[in-house]
């Protein structure tokens, strides 16, 4: 897929109430470009209820249906059934699409429980959880999702936990598919997407949401950071299909050695939400303990790859 | 608003459920929103800085009309002045530097 093959038709419209350099419209406008007008918009709480726009306008133009803090599972599981019937009825010449869109405090925190029994049911709608790492919409507060030492509005210090790992939580339900994507890599976004699409059941996609104000840097370096959060490792790029997992775009480049991986630094450096670690002296301590816990999950990843890669050269040896 | 939702039923609708929404059903549905431009007005007065192509440089590549959050560069990069709200993806994500983010009078 080039990214001149993307469509053109645009179903997230302009002049809405998205701040500058919105990482979540970005990512809405292109998971909606992959997946067609063909689809039925779930909007969990969150900023993408507000920037569709106050009523009687909206920027969404395709059916949304704006549902409580909670209910991402349960809600894709009513939409799951209600298509199933209305297919039965002939309502639709097409399947459409169930999308199901929720921020990281609706998924990792209030979400959770929904999410997890509609992923065991196997219900069949697409849920994204689009992260950008805190409550944004209520003014920055820490959640699930919220990295070690970064600034919200009640860590002031920095966060004291690690964050948690929902896709790999979703990836231990079993369901058909489960996929990372960053705004910094589209066409490995858009292909996601069009793969999620030809599934049934459960599907989860998280993507990483710089998001400005958040977690404060210029709203120009919304990709930038994206970019950063893969290039440093600290975001792992990655698709689970059938117990298999495929790492793709640069994070697969840095495990193959294609690209090598940059200091954690490059990354925290970039956000304000970070400086504590910086400013007024540098936090040696904090800044090691991120850049070790990358280094694990690298070093890892890489000899899994070698391993890999000298078993397949022993069994293409001509037999003794 | 305009009479789009009226016309084509819940903004368009998914492929296939072209049922005729009638008049009735419609002034039932009093929360329904009508898809527009300009959804919270003319969100170009946010903007500080505003984007300058420059055709000399550009190779078409795209990369800016894929990336501007408000879907306000065209696919023959034309960028929609009304609604840019000069965030400056685009200029920082060129990577023929064809872009730049020039202050604007305040009109
Ligand atoms: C039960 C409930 N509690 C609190 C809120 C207020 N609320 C609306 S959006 C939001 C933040 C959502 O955070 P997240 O899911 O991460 O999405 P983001 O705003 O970051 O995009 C909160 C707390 C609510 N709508 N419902
Ligand atoms: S990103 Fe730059 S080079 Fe590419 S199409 Fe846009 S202006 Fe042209
Ligand atoms: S400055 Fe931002 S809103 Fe304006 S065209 Fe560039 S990317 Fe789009
Ligand atoms: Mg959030």
């Amino acid at each position: 897929m080039r990214i001149k093959d993307f469509p053109e038709e645009e179903l997230l419209l302009p002049g809405n109430a998205a701040c500058q350099g919105c990482p979540s419209s970005m990512a809405l406008r292109l998971a909606l470009k992959a997946l067609g007008r063909n689809t039925l918009l779930a909007v969990i709480a969150s900023c993408t209820s507000v920037l569709q726009s106050p009523f009687p306008a909206t920027a969404f133009d395709l059916p949304v249906l704006n549902m409580a803090f909670a209910t991402g599972g349960a809600t894709g599981s009513g939409l799951a059934a209600a298509v199933e019937r209305l297919m039965k009825k002939g309502v639709y010449r097409e399947r459409p699409t169930v999308l199901v869109w929720a921020g990281d405090g609706g998924t990792y925190d209030i979400g959770i429980q929904s999410l997890s029994g509609a992923a065991e049911r196997n219900a069949d709608f697409i849920y994204v959880c689009y992260n950008n790492e805190a409550y944004s919409n209520t003014g920055t507060q820490r959640s699930g999702a919220t990295p070690y030492a970064a600034w919200t509005t009640n860590t002031v210090k920095g966060k004291r936990e690690w964050r948690k790992d929902v896709a790999q939580i979703m990836v231990a339900h079993g369901i058909p598919y489960v996929a990372t994507a960053s705004l910094a890599y589209p066409t490995d976004l858009f292909e996601k997407f069009t793969r999620a699409k030809g599934i049934r059941g459960t599907r989860y996609i998280e993507i990483l949401a710089p998001c400005p104000p958040g977690w404060k840097f210029p709203s120009g370096h919304t990709v930038k950071v994206a970019r950063l959060a893969v290039q440093t490792g600290l975001w792992l790029l990655y698709e689970h299909r059938e117990g298999i997992t495929t790492y793709t775009a640069g994070t697969q480049r840095i495990i193959h050695g294609k690209a090598r991986r940059l200091p954690v630094e490059e990354y925290l450096k970039a956000q304000g939400r970070f400086r504590h670690l910086f400013y007024p002296e540098r936090d040696e301590e904090r800044i090691a303990e991120i850049q070790r816990r990358v280094d694990r999950v690298f070093e890892t990843l890489e000899f899994t790859h070698r391993l890999k890669q000298h078993i397949m050269d022993i069994e293409m040896l001509p037999p003794r | 608003m305009n009479d789009r939702g009226r016309k084509k039923g819940f903004g368009g609708g998914p492929a296939g459920a072209g049922r005729k929404v009638t008049e009735v059903e419609i002034g039932l549905l009093t929360t329904l929103s009508v898809p527009a431009r300009g959804s919270v007005g003319k969100t170009g007065s946010w903007r500080t800085f505003v984007p300058v192509i420059d055709p000399g440089r550009c190779t078409k590549c795209l990369l800016c009309w894929v990336y501007c959050p408000e879907a306000c560069v065209s696919r023959d990069l034309i960028i929609d002045l009304d609604y840019c709200k000069g965030c400056g993806i685009c200029a920082e994500e060129c990577p023929r530097d064809a872009i730049a983010m020039v202050k604007e009078e305040k009109r």
